[in-house]
This record gives structure tokens, C-alpha cells and sequence, in this order.
């Protein structure tokens, strides 16, 4: 299945800001994450098809992953 | 706002000519002759589409209603420093009523990147005095109440007054109590957070789940890496200002779930319906 991740932030040094990736299907949305070397302490809103989700999300073809950081300053 | 007696002075007070606009000293004149507060002579020449010169920039954006609901409002803020300083000196100078502001620290060497309330000469010296000579400086007529100490130490008859709550804290452990608080108080909160290029802001509506999704399980976020510069507070707090000004001035009645993440960095703002 095909994906589209989008990442927002701090996540993106390093990384991208959008791809598209190739995934078996059902791929859990917590194993992209460690996939994408983000822990998931780091991680604030999580999005898919613009639905906020969690890690035990399975992921279809088509889905479009948004990938926030916590931000929690003052 | 006014008794019936302060209504038939001011109402003798300005008959006495055609007025269409008041300056600084003929209010501050008005309030010393009758006795009357500042505050409330404010608000009666906006009851009489009279223009205070002081609010003018304002009036084309709030209208003379709009005005009056602001200098009626109450507010509370929570944490004045680099979100809170912003918005205490903007609901100040855009004439919220009264604000209540609770901070338990002193400013440090730190906090002059981004904290407006801060300078080289008020180093140790306490957040909410410096915020409370600031505001008698920048508008009298504004009532300020401080707290030196935690918000858990505010008075629920001041949560009973208000109207709306602002969330400028450091932690997140802290937010989500103030979440709550605002909950049981029926309050609406408006959560602002900054962490380098980034900022989130969120109306928090009574009961809202909001800050559960964004916080879940979560101690710290990335401004222990990426710090907070000043450019991304005054962002955040004026994004915040604006949405709670929206709610007093009686602008915004549709109740949201979203969150407006920016990214000044990439110039990238992403309205989040959560």
C-alpha cells in the first residue's frame, strides 16, 4: 500500500517533510513511527486522513499521516 | 456596570455639551469630579457611541458593543511570562476590564529572550508586580488582581467572575489541571503553547478532551531541546489574545474542537479539527 507522511516541526530535520511510502498493509501506525526514528514520547498530535489516531492504528492504502511534536512551552 | 445614581450624574456630566470623542484627561477629569471609576465612565460614553480616543483603533473591529462586553470581561491568567506578559500588555491596552493574573516566580536572566515583563532592572523581582505596575501604566481604568503564587491558589470567587481563562504555563502536568479546573468551573480556556519555530493555540471548551489527545502520557515536550525564542511567544500570545477577545467582545459563538499549529520557520499554519 501506498502512504503519504507528512511530518511537521522538529521532525522534519533529517527526514522530509512529505513522502510517499510503500508499506505492507495493516502496517501499525506505531511501527512507522519507530520506523521514522520518532519516539513516541515526542510525539503530540498524530494524524491520519486528518483524524487524530494512535499507535495501534492500522494503516490502509491512501492514508495521509500528519506528525506534530509536543510542544509544551511558555 | 453603573447604578442607577452614577447614570443620572453622568448623564448631567455630558449633557452639558455635544461630545463625540473623549481624551485621557477629560475622562480621568470625569472620574475625578463624580467619584465615578475610570472603568465606568468608559463605558458609558460607549453606551452613548461616544469615543473614548483611547479605544478608537479598536472601535472599526469591535464596535461600540463589542467594546463595552470587553470592559465588562474578567479574565485570568495563568503564568506571566513569555505567553502571559503578551497578553496581560494586549488585553490591557484592547480595554479587558479586569484581569487576575497568578505567577509564583520571580523574573531570572533567562527570561529576558521573550518575557516583555522583564528587563535588566526587574531581575528578582516578582512577575505579578511587574505586571501590575505595567498595566497602571499602560490603562487605569483596567482592574488588576495578582496572585504571587501557584493558579491552584486563586479564590473561587475570582474563578466565579470570570469569563474566560488563559493558559500561558511551562508544564504540561500543569496545564492539564488547569484544564480541569476550568472545567468544573465551566470556563472556557485558551491554551497556548511555544516550542522553538513552533506554537499551538486551542480554545478549550468546558469538557473538551482537547488537551488529553495533545498530552497524552506526555512530561515534556521539544522546547526542552529547541528552547523559546521571543518571536514565537509574541506570536502565540497574540493568536491567543485574539481568540479571546473573539469570545468577550461576544464575536465567536461557534464552539470548535481544533488547534492552530504555526511553524513560523516554514511559514506553515495547519488548522487541526481534533
Amino acid at each position: 500500500m501506498l502512504l503519504e507522511i507528512r511530518l511537521f516541526a522538529t521532525f522534519r530535520h533529517r527526514r522530509f517533510k512529505t513522502k510517499q511510502m510503500e508499506l505492507p498493509v495493516g502496517f501499525l501506525l506505531g511501527n512507522l513511527l519507530k520506523k521514522l526514528d520518532i519516539s513516541i514520547k515526542n510525539v503530540g498530535i498524530l494524524l491520519v486522513n486528518g483524524k487524530h489516531s494512535d499507535k495501534e492504528t492500522r494503516l490502509i492504502d491512501g492514508d495521509v499521516v500528519a506528525i506534530f511534536p509536543v510542544v509544551g512551552g511558555g | 456596570m453603573l447604578t442607577e445614581k452614577e447614570i443620572w450624574i453622568l448623564a448631567g456630566r455630558f449633557s452639558a455639551r455635544s461630545i463625540t470623542e473623549l481624551s485621557i484627561e477629560d475622562m480621568q477629569a470625569i472620574a475625578d469630579e463624580t467619584g465615578i471609576s475610570l472603568k465606568a465612565v468608559e463605558w458609558y460614553a460607549l453606551d452613548k457611541q461616544i469615543q473614548p480616543l483611547r479605544y478608537r483603533r479598536n472601535l472599526g473591529t469591535l464596535g461600540f458593543d463589542g467594546q463595552k462586553k470587553l470592559l465588562e470581561s474578567t479574565i485570568i491568567v495563568c503564568g506571566l511570562g513569555g505567553l502571559g506578559g503578551h497578553i496581560i500588555e494586549q488585553c490591557a491596552r484592547a480595554g479587558t476590564g479586569t484581569i487576575i493574573g497568578a505567577d509564583h516566580d520571580v523574573f531570572d536572566a533567562t527570561n529576558l529572550n521573550r518575557q516583555i515583563l522583564s528587563a535588566i532592572d526587574t531581575l528578582g523581582e516578582k512577575k505579578v508586580e511587574e505586571a501590575k505596575k505595567r498595566i497602571e501604566k499602560i490603562n487605569p481604568a483596567v482592574d488588576f488582581k495578582d496572585y504571587h503564587g501557584k493558579f491552584a491558589d486563586i479564590e473561587d470567587s475570582d474563578w466565579e467572575n470570570a469569563d474566560i481563562v488563559f493558559d500561558c504555563l511551562d508544564n504540561i502536568a500543569g496545564r492539564i489541571v488547569l484544564g480541569e479546573k476550568c472545567t468544573s468551573h465551566n470556563l472556557p480556556m485558551i491554551h497556548g503553547a511555544i516550542a522553538g519555530w513552533c506554537g499551538q493555540v486551542a480554545i478549550v471548551w468546558p469538557a473538551s478532551s482537547i488537551l488529553e489527545t495533545i498530552y497524552k502520557g506526555q512530561e515534556t515536550g521539544i522546547e526542552t531541546e529547541t528552547g523559546t525564542p521571543p518571536f514565537t511567544a509574541a506570536a502565540a500570545a497574540s493568536i491567543m489574545t485574539a481568540n479571546a477577545i473573539k469570545i468577550l467582545a461576544g464575536k465567536e459563538t461557534e464552539k470548535k474542537e481544533q488547534i492552530l499549529f504555526f511553524d513560523l520557520f516554514e511559514n506553515d499554519w495547519q488548522t487541526i479539527n481534533l
